[in-house]
């Protein structure tokens, strides 16, 4: 990792997301929740993973705590061979920002920004100069099919063309992984389709490390490999192709 | 891109933002307001103050303002009002005579204070022609002229050309007498052309009294007033080794500054009210702002926004929102300063009444306003870091967030 927490090289002899013996518990007064109960994972570069489950069987959680959105009670999470679990919250920003695409499941825009500006607003971020932005973000948001929508505000465009947007902004930093969580939960199944089938092409294109949280069965349907979780535990984990 | 985003945030709800930004800008606009209005009345006051006292310096025998009696003498003073007159930084030099006894006619008498003054000098001092009712301000037409009150006049029963006469006390606290003729009436006002005031020439009062080549008093007026102190300082160490006592105007009216002072304290006091209402409604409505923009916040984080520049967006919100209001807040001030300029308060038509203020009579002060760009300049400075710090709450609130718990917000 450099010094500005950019992973350069991911892969190395490790998996580039390891998750070990992680717990999270949640404390709503004196009831205990426990969200996940000692997850063990490992995610590859390159990846098209979903982990899928029940609502409550704690995959937003797991998402959240990969994502260093979140805080394991108990247990490590390594991203490209650098503990991420015991990061503070700026340290965890800066790592988010350099390393970690996100795409939820709603109002994933910043709704004051165009398309353009919530596209480019990650490598703003990153300090990215002007003229690499404006050629990283107009090549991506023509190749999801927005030409032309640039500078419609998020109320402007429909779920879907949202959504697209999301997806430029999580791959324009050129992260490591891209965590969606829920991504089609809001769109119909045309919209959901070929949001797949753009993330599926950017997968295959740009060699960029997807995992999905999600119990659509279309999104299911598409990972190449599916983690289930049940009541904080992975239950199943099943990579297509494989015996 | 972070001023962008707090620019646009503004204008998201436009109507919290102008209720926002009028209380600010009104508040402001008040304040400026209040600052010139409540800084011309203190002008309007020290100038009516130092034409009352006669200067901005008053020179005595050592001792005379304690004990305001004839054993107290300026001696030789033709010689010390030229020495003043050279002294820098003074503009005029007026030596008087003061007495006290009564202005009689042959039915009754009057109590009064009798000026023995040079007229031409006293010009520089204050404008009596403005106050003149009726006659003449030392004429030249009488012999032994007089210029008194008309109040007085009307209890004495004179008028222009009459004779009255004034008895007093000379130097050695005999009575002496003297018989003068009405050349002028003025009119109970703001200076020295107060009722229960006479003047008389100089050298008749200073020959009826026995003063030789003395006087009770030297008034001494600046180019600056704001330099008295330094002036003061200056003539006390020569006059000191003289016998004379050298006083500022508000070292002989310290009452003055005690109430100007006062005013001041309860003006700052009104102003940090009006500022704290303000300030806890701005609290309030960005903390409501922060809280409908929870999820919002979260997805910022996410992105990967430091919690400092999460704080820092608020923060430039809030700034920007400031910079406006007090841009319309200073158009405010500037027009209700420029309105006060030409049209002003009538004090005396306000209060019903005159004024008096240390003894000293007031009643016709116009308030206008006037800039005083050090109090304007700390004043907007403070209101600008007060309504600064009204957010930085609401930006901890924000900076607080957790992502994870922020994003499910509103799910």
């Amino acid at each position: 990792m450099t010094d500005d927490m950019k992973i350069e090289d991911p892969a190395g002899d490790r998996a580039l997301i390891e998750v070990r013996d992680v717990h999270r518990i949640f404390h709503d007064g004196a009831v205990e929740v426990h969200a996940l109960r000692g997850v063990d994972l490992d995610v590859e570069a390159g990846e098209f993973s979903v982990l899928a489950g029940p609502s409550g069987s704690g995959k937003t959680t797991l998402l959240n705590v990969i994502g260093c959105l979140d805080r394991p009670t108990k247990g490590t999470v390594h991203i490209g061979g650098i503990e991420v679990s015991d990061f503070d919250r700026k340290k965890a920003a800066e790592f988010r920002l350099r390393n970690i695409g996100f795409v939820f499941q709603a109002y994933n825009l910043i709704p004051v920004l165009s398309a353009y500006e919530n596209a480019e607003f990650v490598m703003l971020l990153e300090g990215i100069d002007r003229e690499e932005r404006k050629k990283t973000v107009e090549g991506l948001l023509s190749e999801v099919g927005l030409e032309g929508m640039f500078d419609r505000r998020p109320h402007e465009l429909s779920g879907g063309q949202q959504q697209r947007v999301a997806v430029v902004r999580a791959l324009a930093g050129h992260p490591m992984v891209v965590l969606a969580d829920e991504p089609t939960a809001n769109l119909d199944s045309k919209a959901s389709e070929d949001l797949l089938d753009l993330m599926y092409g950017l997968n295959q294109e740009h060699d960029v490390t997807f995992l999905f949280s999600s119990h659509d069965p279309a999104v299911i349907e598409r990972c190449s490999r599916v983690i289930r979780l049940d009541s904080g535990e992975v239950v199943a984990d099943e990579r297509k192709g494989e015996e | 891109m972070i001023v962008r985003i707090a620019w646009r945030n503004l204008w998201r709800n436009k109507s919290r933002t102008a209720i926002i930004l009028s209380a600010i800008a009104f508040s402001y606009g008040l304040m400026l307001m209040m600052f010139g209005i409540a800084d011309d009345s203190y002008r309007e006051m020290e100038d009516g103050i130092v034409e009352a006292v006669g200067g901005h310096l008053l020179i005595h025998g050592d001792g005379y303002w304690d004990f305001p009696t004839g054993g107290y003498v300026v001696d030789d003073v033709e010689a010390r009002h030229a020495e003043l007159e050279q002294t820098p930084g003074v503009e005029a030099v007026a030596h008087r005579i003061i007495g006290y006894g009564l202005l009689g006619t042959a039915a009754t008498s009057e109590g009064a204070q009798i000026l023995g003054i040079n007229p031409d000098d006293e010009r520089a001092f204050f404008n009596i022609e403005d106050k003149i009712v009726e006659g003449a301000y030392f004429g030249g037409e009488r012999d032994n002229p007089i210029v008194m009150g008309v109040d007085d006049a009307q209890t004495l029963g004179v008028g222009i050309g009459d004779r009255v006469v004034v008895t007093a006390s000379d130097i050695d606290g005999d009575v002496a007498r003297g018989l003068f003729y009405v050349d002028g009436l003025v009119r109970g006002a703001a200076g020295q052309a107060a009722e229960g005031r006479a003047y008389v020439e100089f050298d008749t009062l200073q020959r009826m009294l026995g003063y030789g080549n003395g006087a009770t008093q030297i008034g001494v007026r600046l180019v600056d007033g704001d330099d008295r102190h330094q002036v003061a300082h200056t003539l006390r160490a020569d006059y000191e080794e003289l016998g004379l006592e050298v006083l500022t105007w508000d070292e002989a009216v310290p009452e003055f500054v005690g109430l100007i002072e006062m005013d001041e304290a309860f003006t700052y006091i009104y102003v940090l009210i009006i500022m704290i209402i303000v300030i806890l409604g701005i609290t309030n409505t960005f903390l409501m702002a922060v809280m409908e923009r929870v999820r919002e916040i979260g997805l910022l984080s996410a992105l990967g926004l430091t919690p400092q520049r999460i704080g820092a967006l608020i923060m430039v919100e809030t700034v920007l929102l400031t910079l406006i209001s007090m841009t319309i807040g200073l158009g405010i001030g500037l027009a209700g300063h420029f309105y006060m300029i030409n049209v002003g308060i009538d004090l005396a038509a306000v209060a019903g009444m005159e004024i008096e203020v240390a003894g000293l009579e007031l009643g016709d002060m116009v308030i206008h306003s006037y800039i005083d760009l050090g109090r304007w300049i700390v004043g907007s400075v403070a209101i600008f870091l007060f309504v600064c710090a009204s957010a930085l709450y609401p930006a901890w609130k924000a900076t607080r967030l957790a992502p994870a718990e922020a994003m499910r917000f509103y799910e």
